[in-house]
């Protein structure tokens, strides 16, 4: 047995390829494929003289042992490229060190390459275990990463900043090519490149030449500078606290990290202010690069992050975490000039003018995570150029040319949480919520539902209060915020989660439109009611389109609402009742049949539910009088 | 003195009968205030914060005792430091809630005299301590900032005399290159 040091040809073992023993995640094909781009030729062989390590602390491994034997498979054929590809993946020299080894297979003995133990995983504090596909996407990246920072000239201190400036202004194309990685094995290193390449970098040299736009620099400069922290920072939590932000693969894989991420960026935004502020970089100065307000949000973050800072923040999301069974996902629109913002005419916005420079400063580009766009109300088109609308953060929504989305959690605490942590991290008037349901599929529709269950849900997450001249109206449908010209009421539609370019199977979800989004407010009860009410009927969305199939029906109900919004009345004691039986009937199926909430958790919203509708009546009543201020 | 007893301690008697005018009251003013991180926010956001405060006020004067309340100042002010808020911000939130208690108990209590308002005026001298402590608060936070500032000017002031001259030595090797 001898040790392989580097430099050594590889292919000595034979001449139409290295042999390779593989006992762990090589041995998966997936795996090899995507970390070499080769296909294994591979047979059953034995290693003899070795143990095998294999702990729920760390990555498994074996290890030279007197009388042992380890079973995996014999790889042959491997070439110099994807050896050195595996090299890499394994960490070849501290995680693991490729030596020569004999192994047993069916026509013999022959000498092969090991990754036997290496000096990180058998110290006494060996990195914790990862999951294969974690493990996989961190060496996609790190390639990635390793070929942008090829291309980066200059001084070595320099050089590596300007790599990591390179790795974030692109992260939306690294997280692309990761993913695509794992869905296409074998992307070459020159495709990498030259799709990082042809992604371009963003620049601030058009500001010289668009004079009105300077005014508007400041906020978008500072927006940026949040946003590369906020990125800078959800990706430390990912990797220092691994275990606990984890998600299903069917769930958005930043959401948990992107909570904690956005809640310790939000309360920490006044000092962060103060340093944007002095370091100059939130103010327009035609010497300053968009590179350089990169370099300076990577300093803060660098600051800024310390794990014991986060763990605090990491413990409450644990302590509050209530899973339920049915994948939620929301939608937060901002507005400086409220619904005003359609339509509204240049400079009457006079922080961002209505976002119309949002392209321009790439900031899709580094809102990418929150799902970060503009929404004028018309289709989005990848030519339609500068527009003015409301800002929305649709965290889960991780492509919004081509429509990509995964829901963003099963939490409902987790998911108010992320309202108001986006909230929180925007510093711009939040304006609505839109909840989405992913629906069972193959699940029939029910009948549209009486009109009072709908005005339940607008009491629990409309806008109840009193306009100028003093008289209470619910005006998310009272002024017309969700009210489409040619065909009436956006209450609610159907829409499907796509979670790859041509998914054949997209996931089924109703979105509710009619949410208003508040300053640190709890929309726990209203999520549970969407849910119950949503599971116990399966009713479908309020379609005011020619070819609804309860056209009629809807025309009532869209008219009973609006009615509703303009002088609100008080539900008849029977309304609340059938109304919150749906809604309990509708938890009861999730904890049975989806894996929701325990009961004890349903019976706690729902008394809160009964109690804010019954506070609502008392109010119209005259009886009660906390009913606006107090929801 | 733990005094629980709503009935025996007039002042908590009357901050129980005064709840929902004095919560009312402050949040109005608040709203009307100058102050950059309260005048545009909504009642519907602002008086769950006000009810907070009073919450924690009534506990201290329901136990004679102003530390609860001071505590509490301690932790909503670490907060709302780390959100920007400026210290006279938050001391002008305490002053407006405490103005109205004295002015509410003041038509209340118009004809008992002055001997009604020593339960106020102790509660008052206790909380004067939780001011303080939120006035280190800001104290520590800034230096911790200067110096944090202080560490992130000179890493970028290395970086841009880093960048510029990396530029220059490129423009020099250009020119080089066609001469």
């Amino acid at each position: 047995m001898s040790t392989y040091r580097r430099g050594e040809p590889v292919t000595e073992n034979t001449e139409n390829g290295a042999r390779l023993f593989v006992y762990g995640t090589l041995k998966d094909e997936q795996v090899f494929r995507v970390v070499t781009g080769e296909r294994p030729r591979a047979t059953a062989a034995v290693l003899e003289g070795y143990g095998k390590i294999t702990s729920f602390k760390s990555f498994p491994h074996v290890v030279p042992r007197a009388g042992s034997k380890v079973e995996g498979m014999l790889v042959t054929g491997v070439s110099p490229e994807a050896l050195a590809q595996l090299d890499q993946y394994e960490n070849e020299g501290r995680l693991y060190v490729r030596e020569k080894a004999i192994v047993r297979t069916a026509g013999g003995s022959e000498e092969v390459y090991v990754y036997v133990g290496g000096p990180e995983l058998t110290a006494p504090k060996a990195p914790p275990d990862m999951e294969v596909a974690d493990r996989v996407a961190d060496f996609i990246k790190r390639r990635i990463e390793g070929a942008l920072a090829a291309e980066v000239p200059g001084e070595s201190r320099l050089r590596d900043l300007e790599a990591r400036v390179r790795g974030e202004l692109l992260g939306e194309t690294v997280d692309d090519l990761t993913r695509e990685h794992f869905e296409r094995p074998g992307l070459q290193t020159s495709a990498v490149k030259h799709r990082l390449e042809g992604s371009g970098f963003p620049s601030l040299e058009w500001l010289a030449r668009e004079r009105p736009a300077v005014k508007y620099a400041p906020h978008y400069l500072r927006l940026i500078v949040k946003t590369i922290i906020f990125n800078q920072l959800e990706e430390r939590v990912r990797r220092d606290f691994r275990g606990a932000v984890q998600v299903a693969d069917k769930y958005y894989e930043h959401a948990v990290s992107a909570l904690a991420a956005l809640q310790y960026v939000g309360d920490n935004l006044g000092p962060v202010g103060e340093i944007v502020d002095s370091l100059g970089v939130a103010a327009y100065d035609p010497r300053l690069e968009y590179t350089d307000v990169a370099v300076a949000a990577l300093f803060i973050a660098d600051e800024l992050y310390a794990r014991d800072r986060l763990e605090p923040y990491i413990e409450r999301i644990k302590e509050r975490r209530a899973r339920g069974g049915v994948p939620l996902g929301y939608e937060a629109e901002f507005s400086p000039l409220g619904r005003d913002i359609i339509g509204a005419a240049p400079d009457e916005d006079p922080t961002f003018d209505g976002f119309y420079y949002f392209d321009d400063f790439d900031l899709g580009g580094r809102l990418w995570k929150l799902g970060g766009h503009v929404d004028d109300h018309r289709f989005a088109t990848p030519d339609r150029g500068r527009v003015r609308g409301f800002l929305e953060l649709e965290l889960g929504r991780y492509k919004i040319l081509g429509d990509l989305s995964k829901p963003a959690t099963a939490d409902p605490v987790i998911l108010s949480d992320l309202a108001n942590a986006t909230v929180a991290f925007a510093e711009i008037a939040p304006h609505s919520l839109h909840f989405s349901l992913q629906l069972e599929e193959g699940r029939p529709v029910g009948e549209p539902p009486p009109p009072q269950h709908l005005i339940c849900l607008l009491i629990l997450g409309g806008d109840l209060n009193l306009d100028e001249e003093g008289t209470l109206r619910e005006k998310r449908l009272h002024q017309r915020e969700i009210y489409n010209h040619l065909t009436g009421l956006d209450f609610s539609r159907h829409n499907v989660h796509r979670s790859r370019p041509g998914d054949d199977n997209p996931a089924p979800v109703i979105e509710y439109e009619f949410g208003r989004l508040f300053y640190e407010h709890s929309y726990v009860d209203l999520v549970m009611a969407l849910k119950g009410f949503q599971l116990a009927t399966n009713p479908p969305p309020l379609d005011l389109s020619p070819d609804s199939p309860h056209l009629a029906y809807n025309r009532e109900l869209e008219q009973e609402l609006l009615a509703w919004a303009a002088a609100p009345y008080a539900l008849a004691r029977q309304d609340v009742e059938t109304f919150l039986a749906a809604v309990e009937e509708g938890l009861a199926y999730e904890t049975r049949e989806l894996g929701g909430h325990p009961p004890a958790f349903c019976r706690e919203w729902l008394d809160k539910i009964e109690r804010k509708l019954k506070s609502y009546n008392a109010y119209i009543w005259g009886e009660g009088k906390e009913w606006l201020i107090a929801t | 003195m733990a005094n629980r007893d709503v009935r025996a301690s007039p002042l908590a008697l009357f901050l129980f009968e005064a709840e929902e005018r004095i919560v009312n009251e402050a949040t109005a003013r608040l709203r009307q205030s100058a102050l950059e991180h309260y005048r545009q926010m909504e009642t519907i956001d602002l008086r769950p914060r006000v009810q907070a405060d009073f919450d924690a006020y009534r506990e201290s004067a329901l136990s004679g005792d102003a530390e609860p309340f001071c505590s509490y100042l301690a932790d909503v002010g670490r907060k709302r430091l780390q959100q920007g808020y400026r210290l006279e911000e938050l001391l002008f939130v305490l002053d407006t809630l405490f103005a109205v208690v004295w002015e509410a108990a003041a038509a209340a209590w118009r004809e008992r005299g002055a001997q009604a308002f020593d339960d106020l005026r102790r509660l008052a001298d206790g909380i004067s301590r939780g001011k303080g402590r939120l006035a280190t608060l800001y104290e520590e936070k800034a230096k911790k900032e200067r110096a944090a500032l202080g560490r992130l000017s000179a890493a970028f002031d290395e970086y841009l005399r880093l960048r510029k001259a990396a530029r220059d030595e490129g423009q020099e090797n250009r020119k080089g290159g066609t001469t």
